[in-house]
């Protein structure tokens, strides 16, 4: 199986500090992969370096082949979406949002055409937003707003493509969320059939969620596997510089985390 | 979608109306029916006194015509920059424009006295697009702190100008600062018909311009970042919309004065009433601000009897106290 991405080399630094520190990796079509680490350690800025943000310092990103800073912004956005924590305040309607994702598919004077509205109105459908389409995004709850976002991805990956070469990257989306809508959240970006880069702050839910785990510290690559790979006991707990003890879910049989306060239990 | 259309409708019927009104009002009242058969003659068997109708079509209409491309054009200009810079405060004067252009005509009107008057747009012309150009070099092409450094620049462009303007005021004679002051607070009552061929070229292609980037402006209302995951170029796009916004305000005050207050007051006034989002619908803001202009204009020409008030006088009076109004009833925004 061929892979979306392959990052060769990383790494950023801004100022003479290093960001991102010598990190190659590479992830195959169709995975959910969870980007985890402590606060600090070089997620979202290797997230943002993926999604042609960030100017890597040296070493490349690779996207269904092509290095990304060899094509376009316009040829990277149309397969890659990008549901991020970064927006400025955005007082449209939902259905605008959402109508966004057609933004690097249009020419100047291009207009919106009615193979273009069916495409707004099944995205918002698929994300159970037909009743709050009028609404303001602004007033709308932090779960909601994530899934205006996904239905903007959709519109923006699914237009005239399946969404098999297509790629949805999410920086800490289950952030505010209570536990309903965290799980419910995951539940949908699982279904959409393209392969998924999220940065998760939760062990557990990655745990439960992601096909693969990456563990990030201090802007280097630590391990790249399954969650029961990656989540161990003793890499944890020297990580994350808590006490941990590990056992099975008895429903979906991955690891599960159990922490208590400080490490000394060696 | 449907509600949107009654709103351009009727916002167009007001802005016809308000020509038809502005042709008939002034020194000499002229009946509407005669303002109808003065521009199509064809219409009626009788021909309208050869007088009224030269008032009509030489002298009123070309000064309608500039403000009605100069409202919308400010109005456009505005709720674009607006936009792309996030900030509410934006405004095409606050990029130092009008300063720029006050200092090409004192240059024209006071240091070079020997040459003609028609030469006074086209240094004001120059001096707005030589500070854009300060300002511009300043804000490089880098997005990051791009807008603040815009803003600032146009600033410190402004009160540079300023400075340089009243230096060269301060010793001229009385006359020609009078005739500056004159012309900074703003009038249409320049225009002729072969004066309009400049403004309706840079404000016409400007707004088409505006029309085919607006959803690239729309995104990058949204933030940098959110506009560049969906392939906007954002530096190039929000450069290329301050650019153009320059070229609508320079040929504007090169023609017609200092109008303030407009290119901030029509995207608030849309924004307020309609909510932002029809602040991207350039019809909508076009035609409120060209209806605007005229009904400003018209109220320059007759509120006192045998004299022409500056624009810039009305517009900020006018403006400012109907925005203190709005913020007022709608608090809660």
């Amino acid at each position: 199986m061929s892979s979306i991405i392959d990052v060769r080399q990383l790494s950023w630094h801004i100022n003479n500090k290093i960001i991102l520190d010598d990190i190659s990796f590479s992830i195959e079509k169709g995975k959910f992969v969870g980007v985890i680490g402590v606060n600090g350690s070089g997620k979202t800025s290797l997230l943002r370096s993926l999604y042609r943000v960030i100017t890597p310092s040296a070493g490349n990103v690779s996207l269904n082949g092509c290095d990304i800073w060899q094509q376009s912004a316009i040829d990277v956005a149309k397969q890659v979406a990008v549901v991020s924590q970064s927006n400025a305040p955005m007082p449209y309607q939902v259905k605008d949002v959402v109508a966004m994702g057609l933004i690097p598919h249009k020419k100047l004077f291009e207009n919106t055409k009615a193979s273009d509205h069916a495409l707004i109105k099944s995205a918002i459908e698929q994300l159970d937003l037909t009743d709050l389409q009028n609404n303001d995004f602004e007033t709308l709850s932090g779960g909601e707003q994530q899934r205006v976002l996904i239905a903007r991805a959709i519109v923006q990956l699914g237009y005239k493509n399946s969404l098999d070469n297509q790629l949805l990257i999410m920086d800490e989306p289950t952030n505010h969320l209570d536990i309903h809508y965290q799980i419910d959240l995951l539940k949908r970006v699982q279904q959409l059939g393209c392969s998924v880069i999220v940065s998760l702050h939760d062990l557990n839910m990655a745990s439960a969620c992601c096909d693969e785990i990456i563990l990030v510290d201090n802007g280097k690559v630590v391990i790249q596997g399954s969650p029961q790979e990656v989540l161990t006991p003793a890499r944890i707990s020297e990580i994350y510089q808590v006490n941990v003890d590990v056992i099975e879910h008895p429903q979906h049989k991955r690891p599960h985390l159990l922490f208590s306060e400080s490490s000394n239990h060696d | 979608m449907t509600k949107t259309l009654l709103i351009i409708a009727l916002l167009a019927f007001s802005c016809v109306t308000s020509i038809i009104v502005a042709l008939s009002f002034g020194a000499i009242s002229v009946s509407f029916s005669d303002v109808v058969y003065a521009l199509f003659p064809s219409l009626s068997e009788q021909t309208v006194d050869p007088i009224i109708a030269q008032i009509i079509v030489e002298l009123r209409l070309p000064r309608i015509l500039l403000a009605l491309l100069s409202g919308a054009g400010l109005a456009i200009a505005g709720a674009t920059l607006q936009q792309v810079t996030r900030n509410p405060l934006a405004d095409p004067f606050l990029f130092g424009i009008s300063a720029g252009a006050s200092f090409g005509a004192v240059v024209v009107l006071s240091v070079l006295t020997n040459i003609a008057i028609v030469w006074l747009p086209i240094g004001a012309f120059i001096g707005g697009l030589l500070s854009i150009t300060m300002v511009l070099f300043i804000a490089g092409r880098s997005t990051y702190q791009q807008i603040e450094r815009m803003l600032l620049a146009g600033v410190a462009c402004s009160f540079m100008f300023s400075a340089a303007t009243s230096a060269i005021l301060y010793q001229s004679d009385p006359q020609a600062a009078a005739s500056i002051l004159f012309w900074t607070l703003g009038s249409f009552s320049q225009a002729q018909w072969d004066q309009l061929l400049w403004p309706t070229i840079i404000i016409g292609t400007s707004i088409i311009a505006f029309f085919a980037y607006s959803r690239q402006v729309l995104a990058i209302s949204g933030g940098d970042e959110n506009a560049t995951t969906l392939g906007v170029s954002v530096s190039k796009v929000r450069l290329l919309m301050l650019i153009l916004s320059s070229l609508i305000c320079a040929v504007i005050v090169a023609n017609a004065g200092g109008i303030a207050f407009v290119g901030l007051l029509i995207p608030h006034v849309v924004r307020l009433t309609l909510g932002q989002r029809m602040l991207n619908n350039y019809v909508i803001v076009a035609l409120l601000g060209a209806t605007f202009m005229i009904l400003i204009d018209l109220a320059a020409r007759t509120l006192i009897a045998n004299q022409e008030v500056p624009l810039g006088i009305i517009t900020s009076a006018i403006g400012s106290v109907f925005f203190l109004l709005i913020l007022k009833q709608r608090r809660q925004y």
